[in-house]
């Protein structure tokens, strides 16, 4: 069905988009608990449309880049993008910073949402999530799609994240708090920095040595040094605690 | 109009959520395209340094927020 070359950029797009999807879904679920199933689909439905359209809209003028410069562009912005989830997920796991909650993300939006708003502002709440968490995933498949035939193993990935998480989350009835989502950012962080340098230096005109098999080498270097720099903070951290 | 500032918010966030190693990233990559472009540097060490240069600065973002956490824990 899809080669070989594109099992990294199916499972980059997967990964990504199951993390954005969850949180999403996360809002949406709440508006229906609280409000009702049809605000939730209203605004579901209508951020989909929009997301939708801008795809439909700016799909095109991305092929009309020339290629070096598309992929210098995509190169960069993924590197800005992958960086910031990965330094994220390394603070998180190294305890720096406290760990996403998603059951807690669920609690305040159901007390926001109990305190008296209506449908309309519901149903708002809903497309919100969907519209922004939707922009990432976008950007994710497009920017790791970004090469001849990988648009649609790009897709693909997203769609099946979609599916999964709609499917866990319409069995359990509750928000996926269980999904380890710091050790889903810290392998996307890692995937998407891997990609980012790849797509920059091709870019650039100056390819890393050994072609598509430095983008598994980026990726591994990436999540090593991650791993190395989260070992540092916790055992900084606990160093000082034991100390004071 | 709530909803565009949101987006926009996102967005930056999104590609600016950690300021300084955004900037130093951007930096670095205008850095080696010179130095690619000018010639100063063959093809294969302009990419080589580049991820280098590249992790060394995520490397160095990520020390410098834990080292602000221990001084504020301390005091």
């Amino acid at each position: 069905m899809f080669s070989l070359a594109a099992a990294p950029v199916i499972l980059a797009a997967f990964l990504a988009s199951t993390v954005e999807v969850v949180e999403a879904f996360t809002i949406v679920l709440a508006v229906s608990l609280v409000r009702g199933a049809r605000p939730a689909i209203a605004g579901t439905l209508a951020a989909l449309a929009v997301l939708a359209g801008a795809v439909a809209l700016f799909g095109p003028v991305l092929g009309a880049i020339p290629v070096h410069g598309l992929q210098l562009v995509v190169g960069v912005l993924l590197l800005l993008f992958g960086l910031g989830w990965l330094r994220k997920a390394v603070l998180r796991a190294g305890g720096v910073l406290p760990l996403h909650d998603e059951a807690a993300a669920f609690a305040r939006e159901r007390d926001a949402l109990a305190e008296g708003t209506g449908d309309w502002l519901a149903g708002v709440a809903a497309f919100k999530a969907v519209l922004l968490e939707g922009t990432e995933v976008a950007f994710i498949v497009i920017a790791v799609g970004a090469r001849p035939g990988m648009l649609v193993p790009a897709a693909s990935g997203a769609a099946l994240a979609c599916v999964m998480v709609l499917a866990a989350g319409l069995m359990l009835r509750a928000p996926l708090a269980r999904v380890p989502e710091n050790s889903l950012k810290f392998v996307v962080g890692s995937l998407l920095t891997g990609f980012g340098l790849f797509w920059t230096a091709e870019g650039l005109g100056a390819p890393f040595p050994g072609g598509d098999l430095a983008i598994p080498a980026l990726i591994a270097a990436a999540l090593v040094l991650g791993l190395a720099l989260a070992a540092v903070a916790r055992s900084a951290l606990a160093g000082r605690s034991n100390w004071a | 109009l709530g909803v565009i500032g949101e987006l926009g918010a996102t967005l930056w966030k999104m590609f600016a959520g950690d300021l300084p190693l955004s900037a130093a990233i951007l930096a670095i990559v205008a850095l080696v395209v010179v130095a690619a472009r000018t010639g100063l540097l063959p093809a294969p060490l302009a990419s080589l340094l580049l991820g280098f240069l590249v992790l060394a600065a995520f490397a160095a973002a990520v020390g410098l927020a834990i080292t602000r956490e221990i001084s504020k824990r301390t005091r």
